[in-house]
């Protein structure tokens, strides 16, 4: 008892002289450097953005462009069951005056009679609402998402194109503003913003909540004004139907949404104006994992895949002439440096610690360390409350997780370095659950 | 029935084909002798009668077969005989005809059955009236029935074609009426239920939905809004705001269905008043008339096949029988009018002097078409007679009689007591037992009697005559 107190005391001890020449401090300004050098610019750079962002909107004229394509929806279904009526309820209740064609393509449809009935039931709902049609295509060999992709792509008539998931729905203005930015043809494609649907669950689902609101919300906010958007999100992307047709739909193989991302800048060298464009008036709302076996399995994914994007499978697409000078140095910078090298350095220089220096000093330095980012998450938070949250009254209540947050996100660093290893030792995207084993096998390794 | 070998004799058994085909009569396989014609207009220039012949009408080489079955079914001298079809009948055709030939195994045999009945038909009389050459027809044919045939010019939606082409008088609508308030036919299957307009028993109904305020036509659907924050619901172009959807109320945005709004209902709102409601009424406007009517208040009606009831195959074989009655009005007959005008006088006179006494006797003579039946038209008519001269011999000259219903006879027997009532109609009751005796039938009818001690003040004649009348049913 005695010894936790006096550990404690030293704590403090060491966190009251930070001012003064300490050991502790000298480690952590040895940190410091990854912060400043790492994470402050990719800050900077999202505050310009938002603030840019901002001003551009608040000074816009608010005009309505007689401009109104018809907008193809490919809604990928597997087993949601009732759960599709959400998200295909949403686009019926658009506010958008064009035509929405629905698509609802069910894989395995034998295997999944629940999901593929509670669609064929919404027909004479549809009738209801003019300009707006469903059609419900049962694919019955299993062939995962990408298969389903392709098949609303054949049927797709609109001039644009949305892919979203079935446990996904979305604000009524959503068609309205994604649509909006196709006006200009060098937009190619839109995406969107999301939002966690099941943020009231428990503890994770808030973590991630505000996870979303920091990383989806607000930092692509600010990349899209410097046209840096890394990824479509597969839960909700918007595309001109044209242009996907063109690089020939979706490719097999796990993260299908990052691969057609990569594909489509590899345009960018030959047309400079090209660009992905970010509406954070398009919301999405989506269903995210509430246990924590569940979430970590997924990041597992996410972080997985995007080695075996940019280090396996379009390695060769990092070329100035392929992606153009900007979007190379900005997917060395953030996607490579911020979310590859970064979590090996930060485990590395943890462990580094943990071996070298005294157990206080350690605690010391970690306090400091999250104190920091604490101070930085609670900057980016007051950041999208103020600029660009639709929902303030909602988005105050995650609040109280700010000072929690450092530690989420160092768990998912550490976690990011476990997922990189086991794809780099173990080809993990090829376990992916997104498709059957017998279709990825096939794919690129 | 005597008559019958010597008919036999005197003429034989044949067949008259309409073809336009050669030699399509002796394709036919039967051993009876044939003869062919190409159209009706060849049939009707020779002069020998048919009433041993049978028609086969081949439906696919002649231009109007239907047109020639409808004249044979309306010619007095071929009408009732048998007429087959060859090739693909419609449903018209199979309603007016005994069917396919290839289905007939004897047609010779066909020919005597129907012709042996023809004879005896109608107590051997010749048909009348229209509807003893429908009962006739229906009774010899035992393949046929009134088969309705769907018909969208039928104001009922369906007609039957062998009514039509046998009708004289009247419209098939009430001629059929009449005939199923008698009992004649039964329906057999029930074809359809069709509903009418009880303006003008019409069946061609519009069902429009209208305004439930002012029947206005002008209605249409608007989706209203729920709005979650302050519980406003409006119609949907209420909320409508510059590619957005906010409350008109609360001015709060609504962005997502399920969690800031949802649709409660679908309403209409009527054009012309502008009445909003969940509902509208449905009215059945007639296309004939004009008139709406509620559903509810549309006339039902089952369209059935009808088939011969035994009441309608007793009138076919004994014809009709009224005239027979026609002897009791030779016994102190007053006409219903004045019978019912004496009754109640004597009722009336009953109040003031209370000693006098009157009974009321019903003859009921259910049995005489069972007799005539049995016993043929002549001996049942004689029998018939010699029942009404000994009815004859016991009414006393001061005693009234009338007749209502065909066979119902009345007889008011004033200054008389309970106890001779029931004395008179005992011998009454007896005679109808012994008239009949010697054959299979037990009694000719019945016999329903009330005193004068039996009639409350309060009835009047009407009243005690429609007790006994629902004592006989």
């Amino acid at each position: 008892m005695t010894g936790v107190l006096e550990f404690l005391a030293q704590i403090v001890e060491i966190l009251g002289g930070l001012f003064h020449e300490t050991n502790a401090l000298a480690l952590a300004y040895m940190f410091i450097p990854f912060v400043v050098f790492l994470e402050l610019p990719l800050n900077l750079m999202i505050w310009l953005g938002v603030l840019r962002y901002y001003t551009r909107r608040i000074y816009a004229v608010p005009t309505r462009y007689p401009y109104t394509p018809r907008v193809t929806c490919i809604i990928t279904c597997y087993s949601e069951g009732g759960g599709v009526r959400g998200t295909v309820r949403s686009m019926l209740e658009q506010v958008y005056p064009g035509q929405i064609e629905i698509i609802a393509v069910v894989d395995g449809a034998d295997q999944n009679p629940a999901t593929l009935s509670a669609l064929r039931a919404m027909e004479p709902e549809v009738e209801r609402y003019a300009s707006r049609k469903l059609v419900v295509v049962p694919k019955t060999p299993r062939g995962g998402r990408v298969s389903s992709l392709n098949a609303g792509l054949q049927m797709a008539r609109g001039e644009i194109l949305l892919a979203v998931d079935a446990d996904t729905s979305f604000d009524n203005t959503m068609v309205t503003e994604a649509a909006g930015h196709f006006r200009d043809p060098n937009v190619i494609a839109v995406a969107g913003s999301l939002r966690v649907r099941n943020w009231h669950d428990n503890l994770l689902t808030r973590f991630q909540a505000l996870e979303y609101m920091i990383t989806i919300h607000l930092a692509k906010v600010g990349l899209g004004e410097f046209h840096g958007i890394n990824n479509i999100s597969g839960a909700f992307g918007v595309f001109r139907t044209e242009m996907v047709r063109k690089i020939g739909g979706w490719t097999t193989g796990s993260a299908e949404d990052l691969d057609l991302t990569l594909r489509l800048k590899q345009y960018f060298g030959r047309y400079p104006g090209f660009r992905i464009a970010f509406e954070p008036r398009a919301m999405g709302h989506t269903d995210c994992p509430a246990t924590w076996k569940g979430f970590l399995l997924q990041r597992l994914r996410w972080d997985g895949d995007l080695f075996y994007m940019y280090m396996r499978k379009h390695r060769a697409a990092f070329s100035v002439r392929q992606m153009g000078f900007w979007n190379v140095l900005l997917g060395l910078w953030y996607g490579m440096l911020f979310q590859m090298i970064m979590p090996v350095l930060i485990v590395l220089y943890t462990l580094w610690l943990v071996v070298m220096v005294a157990p206080v000093v350690v605690v010391a330095t970690f306090i400091i360390i999250m104190g920091l980012y604490a101070v930085l998450t609670a900057l980016m938070y007051i950041t999208a409350l103020v600029f660009i949250s639709e929902r303030r009254g909602r988005d105050l209540r995650l609040a109280w997780l700010i000072p929690l947050f450092p530690f989420f996100a160092m768990l998912m660093r550490v976690w990011s370095l476990v997922a990189i290893i086991n794809e780099w030792w173990r080809h993990s995207s090829q376990e992916s659950s997104m498709a059957p084993w017998w279709v990825l096998r096939k794919s690129k390794r | 029935m005597a008559e019958q070998p010597e008919q036999q004799t005197r003429e034989p058994l044949r067949i008259v084909v309409f073809s336009r085909r050669a030699g399509f009569a002796d394709g036919l396989g039967t051993n009876l002798p044939s003869q062919q014609h190409a159209a009706y207009e060849e049939l009707a220039s020779t002069p020998e009668s048919g009433a041993r012949t049978g028609f086969v009408v081949d439906l696919e080489s002649l231009p109007e077969p239907l047109e020639l079955i409808r004249a044979l079914r309306q010619h007095p001298e071929w009408r009732m005989q048998l007429i087959w079809t060859r090739g693909d009948a419609g449903p018209e055709s199979r309603a007016l005809t005994d069917g396919a030939f290839e289905t007939v195994d004897n047609p010779g045999e066909r020919i005597e059955t129907c012709s042996g009945r023809l004879l005896t038909a109608n107590g051997g009389q010749p048909a009348r009236s229209q509807d003893d050459v429908l009962l006739t027809l229906l009774w010899s044919h035992p393949h046929m029935s009134l088969q309705p045939v769907r018909d969208w010019s039928a104001p009922e939606l369906y007609r039957y074609p062998l009514l039509d082409v046998l009708l004289e008088e009247d419209t098939p609508e009430f001629w059929l009426r009449g005939l199923k308030q008698r009992r004649l036919v039964e329906g057999q299957e029930l074809v359809d239920r069709v509903r009418l307009c009880p303006g003008c028993r019409h069946g061609h109904l519009s069902f429009v939905d209208v305004c439930p305020e002012c029947d206005s036509l002008d209605i249409r659907t608007e989706p209203g809004l729920h709005c979650f924050s302050c519980g406003h619901v409006a119609p949907q172009r209420l909320f409508q705001d510059n590619g957005m959807l906010s409350c008109p109320n609360c001015h709060a945005t609504l962005r997502h269905i399920g969690e800031d709004y949802d649709r409660p209902l679908e309403n209409h709102v009527c054009g012309g008043c502008q009445h909003m409601f969940m509902e509208g009424r449905v009215l059945a406007r007639c296309m004939a008339c004009g008139q709406a009517h509620d559903p509810d208040a549309l006339e039902a009606l089952g369209v059935y096949r009808y088939r011969l009831s035994e009441a309608g195959r007793l009138v076919a074989r004994t014809g009709d029988i009224g005239d027979l009655y026609g002897v009791f009005d030779e016994i102190n007959y007053v006409s219903p009018e004045h019978f019912e005008f004496f009754f109640d006088w004597t009722l009336k006179l009953r109040e003031r002097h209370e000693e006098i006494r009157f009974g009321l006797i019903l003859l009921h003579l259910n049995g005489l078409a069972r007799v005539i039946d049995t016993l043929g038209h002549g001996r049942g008519a004689a029998l018939v007679d010699s029942f009404a001269e000994r009815v004859k011999a016991l009414v006393r000259t001061t005693d009234l009689v009338t007749r209502t219903a065909d066979d119902r006879i009345w007889l008011l027997l004033p200054q008389t007591s309970a106890d001779g009532v029931d004395v008179l109609a005992g011998r009454l009751s007896r005679l109808m037992e012994d008239s009949v005796e010697g054959t299979a039938l037990d009694r000719l009818g019945r016999v329903y009697h009330e005193s004068s001690i039996g009639m409350s003040e309060a009835e009047d004649a009407a009243a005690v005559m429609a007790r006994l009348v629902s004592r006989s049913q």
